[in-house]
């Protein structure tokens, strides 16, 4: 077994005391970023990114300053069930579904019970998409290793479309949201023939847009701009977690197995294939409350409509870290920031990284074991000061966080036009989320735009504008057929359904 | 209501990015944090000018002294000879 040679190294690497207070450093930060209105998985980490920057150029510091980041994304995961379950507000998009149940659960008196079953379901979600990576991305990257221009390009189509196909909403909103985010990656500089496009005789805009502002801006700003209007006011359960309590929730957690192995199948299903953590969560949650035998209790309060969003979700937000590192796909918005700063250190996210970078790999993987363990730990103890975070006035909070967020964008690129930017991009989140329409789609066009345009066109010089190239052997072919069978997914099932109608 | 949190913060980003004159990060973020204490908290100036010039001197140990990020300093950096 190499792999579990390899993890052995990997976990050589992350178990410095450097390294292993770089995770609990990262897990705490994440968790008050998953509590903080306005800062998510996505932009936390973005607005994070900067402070990497100096510690990437020291040699193996690329291992830390991935490990400081994937532990922010692993507490931000943890930390958005806290809110949902104490004051009903999903600190993040992929806990609505847990403040269905959790909340109920934390107005019985019963918020210990709940926390504890979704920070136990989230580390078992985790923990199985984290066995996945370890067995399944070696796999992955020995096989993409074959992979040219046009199978580059059938993964990135199969990335937008599932997009669409799964989309929760409407999937012309969908796409409307993914054109916009393909024409803000096309400004600047032609890749292939060197021309400048859409640039309006804009110096600033001849590096085209770069996607982590975007990312803070629309999630952080935006964010910040919805909740002023709500008039946010915190009132909810008292946190507190003993001992008893969490040892009598873990007895009774094993009779959920089933609801567990299902949510984290899907979970990983939809991470890997880009649907990302919050349809997961969603889809888990309806899956669970069809098959199980108390149905019709959910949303009054049951622990299995706990674990099974909980579960999913973290599922999903770490499988979606596999076709980020062996293929340079992201499959969250959360998973395209750590590939923009991989990229910033310098490191090539693809199947070489593989061979190439084996040791920052490896060490990647053995700290999402190290780092979710750690997670656990620290949400189980810590839970009453992260509620009291929640008790600081929204007066003093918000601009601090306006703050936190213009100097992340700053310190991206040293580039004053970014702050501004940013402002922009935020206007532009809130406009999206009054009228309903994703965020996710447009960064994920935005990030992988140039690059699905480069290998497109690539793949057109090859056949010389012969589209058949996209079927041209099994492997891109079935890729290809694959990605517009999601597309059309939501035809397809509908068709389905008025067959099965009229039988 | 939005407008009550966007005019500021362009209020903000004017302060610091524009091509006349910069009062830097530090310092327009103390004006920004205590403006919004005052008119949307209220809260009295002594406790202001504490929550305020307090997180911005956290922040700048954090940046410029411990991960050695420079953000642009305005005149009272320049003061303490810091650059």
């Amino acid at each position: 077994m190499q792999e579990i040679h390899s993890l052995m190294g990997g976990f050589a690497v992350a178990l410095s005391w450097f390294n292993l207070a770089l995770m609990l450093a990262g897990i705490v930060l994440g968790v008050i970023i998953g509590v903080l209105p306005g800062l998510g998985g996505a932009n936390g980490v973005a607005i994070l990114l900067p402070l990497t920057f100096g510690m990437a150029q020291q040699p193996g510091g690329a291992t830390s300053a991935i490990i400081l980041l994937s532990c922010i994304y692993w507490g931000a995961l943890f930390g958005g069930a806290i809110t949902s379950i104490l004051f009903n507000i999903p600190g993040e998009p992929w806990s609505v579904a847990t403040t269905f149940d959790g909340f109920p659960m934390g107005q019985q008196g019963r918020a210990g019970a709940a926390l504890t079953a979704a920070f136990t379901s989230s580390f078992v979600g985790a923990l199985v998409a984290v066995l996945l990576i370890t067995f399944m991305a070696p796999l992955v990257a020995r096989f993409a290793l074959r992979f040219g221009p046009p199978e580059f390009f059938s993964v990135y189509l199969l990335t937008f479309c599932a997009f669409v196909g799964m989309a929760k909403g409407s999937p012309f909103k969908t796409i409307a949201s993914m054109m916009m985010g393909f024409a803000l990656a096309a400004v600047g500089i032609d890749t292939v023939t060197g021309q400048l496009r859409l640039t309006f005789g804009y110096m600033e805009l001849l590096k085209g847009f770069d996607f982590l502002i975007a990312v803070i801006g629309l999630f952080g700003i935006g964010e910040i701009l919805l909740t002023i209007e709500e008039g946010l006011e915190f009132k909810g359960a008292k946190a507190r977690l003993d001992m008893r309590v969490v040892i009598d929730t873990w007895k009774e957690l094993p009779k959920y197995w089933k609801t567990s192995v299902r949510s984290a199948a899907i979970g990983c299903m939809m991470g890997i294939v880009p649907g990302g953590a919050t349809p997961a969560s969603f889809m888990s949650y309806g899956v669970a409350k069809k098959m199980s035998r108390d149905g019709d209790k959910f949303g009054t309060g049951q622990i299995e409509g706990v674990v099974a969003p909980e579960t999913a979700a973290h599922a999903a937000g770490t499988s979606a870290l596999l076709p980020m590192l062996t293929l340079g796909v992201p499959g969250s918005p959360t998973a395209a920031v750590l590939l923009g700063g991989l990229l910033i250190w310098g490191l090539q996210p693809g199947p070489l990284l593989f061979v190439e970078k084996a040791d920052f790999v490896w060490g990647l993987i053995a700290s999402m074991y190290l780092g979710n363990i750690a997670g656990l730990i620290v949400v189980l103890t810590c839970v009453p000061l992260f509620a009291a975070i929640l008790r600081v006035p929204f007066a003093i909070i918000a601009p601090v966080i306006l703050v936190i967020c213009a100097i992340g964008a700053f310190t991206v690129h040293s580039s004053m036009f970014d702050v501004w930017l940013m402002l922009v991009f935020g206007v532009m989140g809130y406009i999206f989320k009054k009228l309903d329409y994703p965020l996710a789609p447009l960064v994920l066009a935005l990030v992988l735009g140039d690059r699905a345009e480069d290998s497109f066109r690539q793949s057109m010089l090859m056949s010389q504008g012969d589209m058949r190239i996209f079927f041209a052997n099994a492997l891109v072919g079935s890729i290809t057929a694959l990605a517009l069978l999601l597309l059309f997914w939501p035809l397809v099932g509908r068709a389905l359904d008025i067959l099965r109608g009229k039988k | 209501m939005v407008l009550t949190v966007l005019v500021p913060s362009a209020a903000y980003a004017g302060l610091i990015a524009n091509p006349l004159y910069s009062l830097g990060f530090y310092e327009a973020s103390v004006v920004f944090i205590a403006f919004f204490m005052r008119y949307l908290g209220k809260y009295a100036w002594p406790k202001i000018a504490a929550v305020s010039v307090g997180v911005m001197v956290a922040f700048f140990l954090m940046f410029e002294v411990w991960f050695k990020v420079p953000l642009p300093k305005g005149p009272l950096e320049a003061l303490i000879g810091f650059n």
